[in-house]
């Protein structure tokens, strides 16, 4: 049996993300069927980090057949407090596998659902933003259509999608997490121009978010997804971004990204928040 | 009188989806197949401009917007749909000019 113990901060954040992503990695990569988790270690985690734990249990279980067990106690009732936090605790999550050529009209519904993403977006009247919120509609809608369309093509669309309630700060955090290949996997995949081979993956990134990369499709009229999402990034619209990416994760702090290397996370991760802020920065530009 | 138009969030849905129909409900796709396509064309034969309303709906994705206007745009030609639509919105001016700007070039 395989013991993964769990780091003291299991944290997507900062200086936390090497080890964390190193656990993640271990959880999907390892040999054992059996695997325990230990959590005697852990001492912060957030719902949203806890998330992306699951769904990397989630797919290894699938994918791998591994069986998961607990070594020794549970974690302490303030931390499942924090991982599961109870009184707002909404999850959303697809996990589909295609196994027709044609998706059928039924399934097709909870696919890129603008009535689900309404929903999401509605939420933020728990934070006192009464007006709807447009702009979070649409950063949602090419999130979860990327995650959905790249999903097909793989023949198993797997994403997540949870949210943290802050009403003492009135902001709510988001964690999204695509179970793809990847940003720069996908590209790779796809064909990168030569010159990505010098400059690095970090720039794969980068360039995807700023429009100078295109389309894995290698469509001329597709790649516009992302940097849109970044032009309401750049205005102000959404704070605290976090994006990790196979090796690379990417901070975004006063008007440019930070990047960092780390071990490969299979997937695409992003975190945000929303408050008054952003909304008003929104207001006050129309 | 506008003779030829298209209020998106009555005659099509208030709240839209991504791309394509395989995608999940009210598509660009969608909107340009059974709305948008069959509008210009009438308009078009008659030598009319086509008014689209934007407002009223929960806002518009790239992805929607370049299947539907993009696609409009590359079957018909950027210059004589350029010429054709006339865009009204109070609170989407930004999803116009990126139509206008980022899928058709108009700068």
């Amino acid at each position: 049996m395989r013991i993964i113990k769990l780091p003291i901060s299991f944290l997507l954040q900062h200086n936390h993300i090497k080890s964390t992503v190193t656990v993640l990695k271990e959880v999907t990569s390892t040999k054992d069927k059996f695997i325990a988790i230990d959590f005697s270690n852990l001492r912060d985690i957030t719902k949203g980090d806890w998330i992306v734990f699951a769904a990397q249990i989630e797919k290894s279980v699938i994918f791998n057949r591994n069986v998961f067990f607990r070594k020794g106690a549970f974690p302490c009732l303030k931390l499942i407090h924090k991982m599961f936090k109870l009184k707002d605790n909404k999850v959303f999550h697809q996990n589909h596998k295609i196994t027709s050529l044609e998706i059928n009209e039924a399934e097709k519904e909870r696919l890129v659902n603008p009535t689900l993403i309404d929903t999401i977006v509605k939420e933020l009247t728990k934070i006192g933003i009464k007006e709807y919120y447009s702009p979070f509609n649409v950063f949602l809608t090419e999130l979860i259509g990327n995650a959905v369309e790249h999903g097909i093509r793989e023949k198993n669309i797997n994403w997540w999608l949870t949210h943290e309630i802050d009403r003492n700060t009135r902001s709510i955090k988001y964690t999204f997490v695509d179970m793809g290949k990847g940003i720069i996997e996908s590209h790779k995949q796809a064909g990168l121009p030569l010159k990505y081979w010098f400059l690095g993956a970090k720039y794969v990134v980068l360039d995807s978010l700023h429009g100078r990369l295109g389309s894995s499709t290698k469509l001329t009229n597709r790649g516009r997804g992302l940097p849109e999402l970044q032009k309401m990034i750049n205005s102000g619209y959404f704070s605290n971004i976090v994006l990790i990416t196979n090796t690379i994760s990417l901070h975004f702090n006063n008007g440019e990204y930070v990047a960092t290397k780390n071990p490969n996370f299979v997937g695409t991760y992003y975190s945000w928040t929303i408050d008054f802020n952003n909304f008003q920065k929104w207001k006050d530009s129309r | 009188m506008e003779r030829f138009k298209i209020e998106i969030a009555k005659d099509f849905n208030d709240k839209l989806g991504g791309r394509w129909i395989k995608l999940g409900p009210f598509s660009g796709e969608l909107f340009y197949n059974e709305v948008l396509k069959e509008k210009y064309q009438s308009a078009m034969q008659e030598n009319e401009k086509l008014h689209i309303y934007l407002d009223g709906t929960k806002g518009y994705g790239s992805s929607f917007l370049d299947q539907s206007f993009g696609e409009l745009s590359r079957e018909f030609g950027v210059e004589e749909v350029y010429k054709t639509l006339i865009f009204h919105s109070k609170y989407f001016s930004n999803s116009i000019s990126y139509i206008v700007e980022e899928i058709w070039g108009k700068r």
